[in-house]
């Protein structure tokens, strides 16, 4: 047991964060603060993302085959902390590399690979993910989008919820189904976004502008090739997908970052003296570093290739609690930077909220982990 | 970074239980509100776990073995003798007992101490404890607690060593500690909501209740990560974070167990306030959450001007 | 009667009472458990009735003094304000929850002869609802009754009975129809606690004190007239029980809270400002359960209590924990005001049990989500 960086990662950290420091604009926080689906975000990771790749840090978790760099689970999560603790100039993009793409290279058939995985690559796509329905949101199997085989292929009709980034994506990663057996009947398919009979609304929101929307599918043509895995193959996927997903943004990272900024002002208006002040910082701080334990815990499995298990709910559930403590303070004690004085502040808040929500209720990850890390009884 | 036990830590952690299970603990006595554990704290002694950090080993391998020795329900002095004490360089002789800001205070372990740690004004002291200068406290809490009754003639040695490297090592123990007792505390009670029944089914399957007991596996396993790499690096603010993290956890955590225990939780008969008082003495230790979260901030970003 | 005169009235009611608290206040400290405390507190009970102080708001048939609500809580007012023995005292089941079951559900011969006896100090009682099998889950309990002739004979077992050791009378639950199933065929009785074949084995807590008590009875034969409330149909007497054990008996208590909260600050040292800060909230708390409380109980005058009660009853069990926590941490553990009898620790101790006594926190939430917001209900 110990708990310390190789050199080799050090300097890696290092380089992403030179790497930062010369390549975003002088305006970012501003590009940031409209949030990661915004369409000044999207627009300025079109740009960013194929320099990250030119330096060899958009994918290193991927293998040499799919054009990565074959780095473990620690070099993908450095990168992701690093790039989301600055408002995560990949946009949208961080759902492609860090679980798409995966999903992808497991399941996907060699076209599927041949031709999303370089189109990923290149930096200019963007993905969405097509789960959540009006009447199945956390009971995600209540879905009820159609897929009606036809010829050639599926016809689609249905109405998706809360689609993160579906206003500028290109390919919508899509549940739906093809018959009434509650998880068996689940297909995955990968549609355009521009293919005729889908429509989009975005939804205004607190969390950000773009960021969630409505998506209606009215007898959508989706070709045979796009059913991605086998028939009865989906919720197999699906968990290895939100495996990925639910401890893929280390949010106490930006959490933290925000309170080393709000340090900064507090020093600056004679603040940092507060003796409640300091009481606060110092426990919101310990939510942060605990979050980050127990996320690591994960990594640190993850790279030793042992199965998804529940502590990844715990661990989600830890850094919920330290994103929304983080906002609490940020708000009660620093409220001038959401009316202007820190961008950043208004970005970290946005993302903050929905923290709970998005990718699973907090409430869905207590239950798994009662039930599978606890292993508490069921209610009989 | 890697969580898994390393071959020196199996090793003395194999050890440690071999020695464990061929000790026959008896349960405290019913209605006892401490619960010392002589002849345990004899026998671990005797086997030499008490020396293993003085020893030579790593001070992350004392903390596995305060954490493991904690998790049972009779106390022994473990934490102070293996990670607090070392910082002395002396041999003293032990148990210890540990007191902060004056020789008087309540000290944890005083009645059965040999030697009395002590930081007054800045400066850490070692008194020899003579038992007939003890005053013990009857006290609520699952610890022996005693003070001093006078001054007079009691000799205090003024250690060549900072407060601050005391202070961190007491912070370190609190965390291995704590998270031995949370451990305990949880498994008890993850078996009692399993097998008590209401309205026909389990109470530990009732989400109000689920979801309060994944809090309190969160809040044991942020406990045991901080507490352990506070005691791998062996620094300042690492040792100060993981204290905060564990007073700040430590009153919902209680409050919670003890109310899924009902009426039951609240007896003698039931042993959680072996763990749980345990922990809520902890609580107050260093100045309280208050004094731990305001060292966090000045270790991470500079005292108060 | 006209605001003004009413006022009036009410500062002339307080400066008796003041007067007679500061005349008769007892000067030795009750004794915890045993039966010293039950002298104790019958004799304080006793001088109070013979002051006129007891009975307040009830009818002048049984020995009260038929005053309006707002007496009832300038006398607890200033109760506290003396420092007077604490009402949750072995007299508080009789005088707060069994009395004023019987007055609500009783007949006149029991009301008669019961309720004088409690107003004159002459009796003590306690509660016998929970069984080691039946606790929160309180329709679940097996205590068997048996009607012979113009007798129940009981048989069965009840715990967590408070001052069963030292009490005279008890409200009794038991399960009169062996055929009716849970809430059905269940029977509330007055059993007296010296006749044959009941044995009270007192449990130790970590409180200290041997407050609680389990109950064993052996053939114990009760009178059939000792019914209230109808015989099966006891659910229902209890759940008035229950209403004033949630609703109006811990008023004197939660008027005191403030009292207590306000000694804490006044012991603040200044160089503690975020234990201060911490107390100022909890001052703020104490107010609002207050306020909250004379609402409550001036709505509620007449008549059985309302569901709203569980909310007031909740917060105060819960801040009674966050207040004797910051109480202990203001004086630390060594400290008279902890130690001492009916020091903070004792308090601390005891307010563990106020989330759990008279329904958990989790069936009062229950309850709370569907009688007074109208959620829907829960499987339960």
């Amino acid at each position: 047991m110990e708990f310390g960086w190789t050199e080799q990662q050090q300097a890696y950290r290092q380089r992403i964060r030179d790497f930062l420091d010369k390549t975003l604009p002088d305006d970012w926080d501003n590009i940031a603060l409209h949030g990661p689906g915004s369409p000044q975000q999207t627009a300025y990771s079109k740009e960013f993302c194929p320099k990250l790749h030119a330096e060899g840090l958009f994918v290193p978790h991927w293998p040499e085959k799919f054009g990565g760099r074959g780095g473990d689970s620690w070099d993908h999560f450095i990168l992701g902390e690093e790039l989301w603790q600055v408002g995560e100039p990949r946009g949208a993009q961080y759902m492609s590399v860090n679980w798409i793409g995966p999903v992808l290279m497991r399941y996907g058939s060699p076209e599927q690979q041949a031709k999303f995985l370089p189109e990923i690559l290149g930096g200019k796509v963007t993905w969405c993910q097509g789960f959540s329905e009006p009447s199945a949101g956390s009971d995600l199997a209540a879905l009820r989008t159609h897929a009606e085989p036809v010829e050639g292929g599926y016809s689609v009709t249905g109405a998706k919820v809360w689609t993160s980034y579906a206003g500028l994506g290109d390919y919508c990663f899509l549940l739906a189904r093809t018959s009434s057996d509650r998880k068996g009947g689940i297909v995955i398919l990968l549609v355009d976004m521009d293919s005729p009979g889908i429509q989009v609304k975005d939804i205004p929101s607190v969390i950000g502008r773009g960021d969630i929307h409505e998506v209606f599918f009215d007898e959508v043509f989706v070709p045979a090739d796009r059913l991605l895995g086998e028939i009865g193959q989906a919720w197999e996927i699906i968990n290895f997908g939100l495996a990925n997903e639910r401890i893929g943004i280390p949010r106490y990272a930006f959490s933290e970052k925000m309170l080393h900024r709000a340090v900064e002002r507090l020093k600056k208006d004679g603040r940092y003296n507060d003796p409640v002040i300091q009481d606060r910082l110092g426990r919101v701080l310990a939510l942060c570093q605990a979050a980050r334990l127990l996320v690591y815990k994960v990594i640190d499995e993850r790279s030793k290739a042992k199965e998804p298990n529940a502590y990844g709910n715990l661990a989600r559930w830890s850094v919920v609690r330290a994103d929304q403590a983080v906002n609490d303070f940020m708000t009660e004690f620093m409220p001038d930077g959401l009316l202007g004085a820190d961008p950043l502040q208004t970005a970290h808040h946005q993302r903050a909220i929905a923290a709970g929500i998005a990718s699973g209720a907090a409430e869905i990850q207590l239950n798994l982990a009662a039930r599978r890390h606890l292993n508490l009884p069921g209610d009989r | 970074m890697d969580y898994d036990l390393n071959e020196q830590q199996a090793e003395v952690l194999n050890g440690l239980e071999q020695l464990i299970q061929s000790i026959t603990i008896e349960p405290p006595h019913e209605g006892v509100f401490v619960a010392w554990g002589a002849d345990l704290d004899a026998k671990v002694a005797e086997a030499g776990y008490y020396d293993i950090v003085a020893a030579g080993l790593d001070l992350i391998d004392g903390a596995l073995v305060v954490e493991r020795l904690s998790q049972l329900p009779l106390s022994v002095e473990a934490a102070i003798s293996v990670l607090i004490a070392p910082v002395t360089g002396l041999e003293l002789p032990r148990p210890f007992a540990i007191a902060s800001g004056s020789a008087l205070a309540p000290a944890r372990f005083l009645p059965v101490a040999k030697t009395l740690l002590v930081d007054q004004d800045n400066q850490l002291f070692a008194i020899e404890v003579d038992q007939a200068n003890v005053e013990t406290i009857d006290t609520l809490f699952a610890y022996p607690y005693g003070k001093l009754k006078s001054l007079d003639g009691v000799k205090m040695t003024p250690m060549n060593v900072p407060v601050a490297d005391f202070h961190r090592r007491w912070r370190i123990s609190m965390a291995a500690e704590a998270g031995g007792l949370m451990k305990s505390a949880l498994d008890l009670v993850i078996q009692h909501v399993t097998d008590r029944r209401a309205f026909g089914r389990p109470i530990g399957s009732f989400q109000a209740v689920q979801h309060r007991l994944v809090m309190a596996a969160e809040v044991t396993e942020g406990v045991r990560w901080l507490g352990m790499r506070a005691a791998w690096s062996d620094d300042d603010a690492d040792a100060a974070l993981a204290a905060t993290y564990v007073q700040d956890s430590i009153p919902k955590f209680c409050t919670d167990l003890h109310q899924f225990c009902g009426a039951m939780g609240l007896t003698l008969e039931f042993p959680l306030h072996y763990y749980t008082y345990r922990l809520r003495a902890l609580l107050g230790e260093l100045g309280g959450g208050s004094g731990q979260a305001r060292a966090t901030t000045a270790l991470n970003w500079g005292a108060a001007a | 009667m006209s605001a003004e005169n009413m006022m009036s009235d009410l500062e002339e009611f307080r400066a008796e009472a003041r007067a007679w608290l500061e005349a008769h206040i007892p000067t030795e400290h009750a004794p915890i458990d045993g039966p010293e405390s039950r002298t104790y507190a019958l004799d304080w009970q006793r001088k109070m009735g013979e002051g006129g102080w007891t009975g307040l708001t009830w009818p002048k048939e049984y020995g009260g003094r038929a005053l309006n609500v707002a007496k009832q809580i300038v006398w607890f007012e200033e109760y506290a304000r003396a420092k007077a023995p604490s009402t949750h005292d072995s007299s508080f089941v009789g005088l707060n929850h069994a009395g004023p079951t019987v007055m609500a559900c009783g007949t006149e011969e029991q009301k008669a002869f019961h309720l004088p006896k409690l107003l004159k100090g002459e009796v003590i009682w306690c509660q016998g609802f929970s069984e080691p099998n039946a606790g929160s889950d309180l329709a679940g309990l097996r205590t068997r009754g048996v009607v012979e002739g113009d007798e129940i004979v009981v048989n069965g077992t009840k715990i967590w009975s408070s001052y069963a050791d030292i009490a005279d009378w008890q409200e009794l639950l038991i399960r009169t129809d062996p055929e009716a199933q849970r809430h059905s065929g269940l029977s509330w009785v007055i059993c007296k606690m010296d006749t044959p074949g009941i044995t009270v084995r007192p449990i130790k807590t970590m409180a200290g004190p041997r407050k609680y008590s389990e109950i064993f009875y052996d053939n114990v034969r009760i009178p059939l007239s000792n019914v209230v409330g109808g015989l099966h149909n006891g659910w229902k007497t209890a759940m008035s029980t229950f209403a004033f054990e949630r609703g109006t008996a811990s008023l004197a208590l939660q008027i005191l809270l403030i009292y207590k909260v306000e000694a804490l600050l006044a012991a603040c040292p200044a160089n503690r400002p975020v234990l201060k800060d911490r107390l100022a909230g909890l001052r703020a708390e104490a107010a609002a359960i207050r306020a909250m409380t004379y609402r409550f109980a001036i709505d509620n005058e007449h008549g059985v209590p309302g569901a709203e009660g569980s909310v007031i009853r909740l917060y105060f069990a819960e801040l009674s924990k966050r207040v004797t926590a910051a109480a202990i941490d203001l004086f630390g553990l060594a400290h008279r005001e902890v130690l001492a009898d009916h020091g903070w620790a004792f308090d601390y101790f005891d307010a563990y049990s106020e989330t759990i006594a008279g329904g958990t926190a989790e069936i009062q939430r229950d309850l709370i989500g569907e009688r007074v917001l109208g959620l829907p209900r829960g499987g339960r």
